[in-house]
């Protein structure tokens, strides 16, 4: 017994126990310790295990509890504790509820695990991530207004001195040449705006996304011969802020690659609504879809990188990702990020 | 016949040394002004009043569009011919709504422009083939969507139809509506069926024309935002 303790000691590990016919609830030592209590100072009521937690996620707390004492699933819940100094830790708290011989609930019980330092490192990786996807895609702007505002400029000139070329002479065969070069040049310019397009489009900073979102359809729609349709409403007059057009469009991309690759759809949708405050990004395909949850679960595939990757850049921007599919059902990709001004979403970091 | 007067716009000296060399080899036009923003194209086209306006979309200072805004407001006898890299739809749709005549990509050829300018002059409205054959060849080009309700709906079919215009998810139906994921997913078929609409955005768009958008009904929950009736901000569409 003292083994254990030790090792909950040096784990900084919370014991939890409560029981429901009594309605008390029984902490070790280590639990009172992580939690900021003095020794014997928790006195063992679901009110003072409440009045602990971070407010804002007391009722999330609350409702994992509920749903564990109904039996429902264990209770496996990060939340904010504030401690009696004031300073606030985040605790894994794990559990499950305890059944007597004919199976009804008669408690729960669980540990408790600090994990603050892993929270914090986890925001900081966060942070980093975000900065990296920024520095990439201001990296790509640049890259195609060079292209667009340099090398497009300067083919135009070249096609256009090669006019006053060819107007010089009236020997046929040397004008017919002249025309070749100009008609290289004008593939070049065409390569030119592919490759910009690739990169980063500019309408996606010149005209808005819903814009954006058509070219690219458009394009991705000649290419593999599959019709999209394109949707959007409550963005005509409102533009969305820079880093969550730029989420949604490397979204839309990414799973429109997904759909040529898997999908074997013979149409799909693209949808964008801002409503509300939130702003909706649907895809779907009628395609062949596929399980989704053993997908997810399964060891790593292109698919799933896929789907992972966009939704975390749907998690950086503050938003979430959810796919419905099923074998022969088509697929369904929902994003929602919440539109939040720069007041408000500077309060939120703290 | 007095030659066309012609004004460019272009913040690119050798673009613009180019365009001039070009307009005035052809004796039917020529350059009277130039300008490297938007500010002078408007300033000079104000003063000037030439009969075309042949103009970059991205320069600096008041941008193409804007520009092209300001002269159909202000001098609307000049008319705009954009030159640009840009072959988005997006940027075309946008400058033809700002006032612009016409429309050329700068990598066409050099008679293409001398059309577009003749056309632009002659009050016509001139698209670069290059993007205009975009458009015309484009599989995406807004399908007929069935516009007549085919079969009356079922007061249950109504409440699936348009919670998927409001974009739920089949599972935020089945739990609001308390029906399984799979009887949602067998009236979205049906419904789609019944009513001849191809893809969840026909769903949308019908539920447009039905109004059913108009009036408030709680958005799909899952990710926090402020919640409660909301001001519908689609555009009204009849």
């Amino acid at each position: 017994m003292t083994r254990l303790l030790r090792a909950l000691h040096a784990g900084r590990i919370g014991v939890w126990e409560w029981d429901f016919a009594t309605d008390h609830i029984t902490w070790s030592d280590t639990h009172e310790a992580t939690w900021g209590f003095a020794p014997g100072a928790f006195p063992g009521t679901l009110a003072a295990f409440l009045a602990a937690i971070h407010p804002d996620d007391c009722e999330l707390v609350h409702l994992a509890i509920e749903h564990c004492r109904c039996g429902e699933s264990g209770i496996r819940q990060e939340f904010r504790v504030v401690r009696a100094d004031g300073g606030i830790r985040w605790m894994l708290v794990i559990g499950s509820a305890v059944s007597d011989d004919l199976g009804r609930p008669v408690g729960m019980t669980g540990v408790s695990v600090d994990v603050t330092e892993y929270r914090l490192a986890d925001g900081a990786r966060r942070e980093l991530q975000r900065q990296l996807a920024d520095a990439q895609e201001e990296e790509r702007r640049r890259m195609s207004r060079e292209l667009h505002d340099h090398m497009g400029q300067h083919l135009a000139a070249l096609i256009l001195g090669l006019e006053t070329l060819k107007e010089s002479t009236t020997e046929p065969r040397q004008r017919f040449r002249v025309q070749q070069l100009q008609a290289l040049a004008s593939v070049i310019g065409s390569e030119v705006h592919d490759v910009a397009l690739e990169l980063r489009p500019t309408a996606l900073d010149d005209l808005g996304l819903p814009s954006a979102v058509r070219h690219y359809a458009e394009q991705w729609s000649g290419r593999y011969d599959i019709p999209v349709d394109v949707h959007s409403s409550g963005l005509d007059e409102q533009r969305l802020p820079p880093a969550i057009e730029t989420t949604l469009y490397r979204i839309v991309q990414e799973g429109l690659t997904n759909v040529a690759r898997h999908a074997q759809a013979t149409r799909v949708s693209v949808i964008i609504e801002l409503r509300n405050g939130i702003v909706q990004l649907i895809l779907e395909d009628d395609g062949r879809g596929f399980p989704v949850d053993a997908v997810m679960n399964a060891p790593p595939t292109e698919r799933r990188l896929g789907l992972l990757g966009m939704r975390e850049r749907a998690t950086l921007a503050g938003g979430t990702l959810d796919i419905e599919s099923a074998p022969g059902r088509g697929t369904t990709l929902f994003v929602r990020i919440p539109i939040i001004d720069d007041a408000t979403s500077a309060a939120a970091e703290r | 016949m007095t030659p066309l007067r012609i004004v460019l716009a272009d913040d690119h000296v050798v673009v613009r040394e180019g365009l001039k060399a070009l307009v005035n080899a052809h004796h039917t036009m020529c350059v009277v002004g130039e300008a490297s923003d938007g500010e002078a194209a408007c300033e000079l086209s104000r003063t000037l009043k030439p009969d075309v306006l042949v103009m970059d979309l991205s320069m600096p200072r008041l941008n193409g569009a804007q520009a092209t805004q300001r002269l159909s407001e202000e001098c609307p006898s000049v008319k705009v011919l954009a030159l640009t890299v840009h072959e988005d739809r997006g940027y075309l749709t946008h400058i033809l709504q700002a006032g612009a005549r016409g429309y050329v990509l700068k990598r066409a050829a050099a008679d293409e422009l001398i059309r577009a300018i003749r056309t632009v002059a002659d009050g016509g409205i001139y698209i670069d083939p290059m993007i205009a054959g975009k458009i015309i060849q484009n599989p995406m080009l807004p399908h007929a969507a069935a516009t007549r309700e085919r079969a009356p709906l079922s007061v249950r079919e109504t409440e699936v139809l348009r919670r998927i215009a409001r974009g739920y998810s089949n599972k935020e139906i089945a739990a609001e509506l308390g029906i399984s994921v799979k009887t949602v997913e067998t009236y979205k078929a049906r419904l789609m069926d019944k009513q001849g609409l191809k893809s969840r955005a026909d769903i949308v768009r019908f539920a447009i024309r039905r109004g059913w958008l108009d009036s408030e009904c709680p958005s799909p929950v899952g990710c926090t935002g402020p919640v409660g009736p909301f001001p519908d901000t689609r555009p009204r569409k009849s």
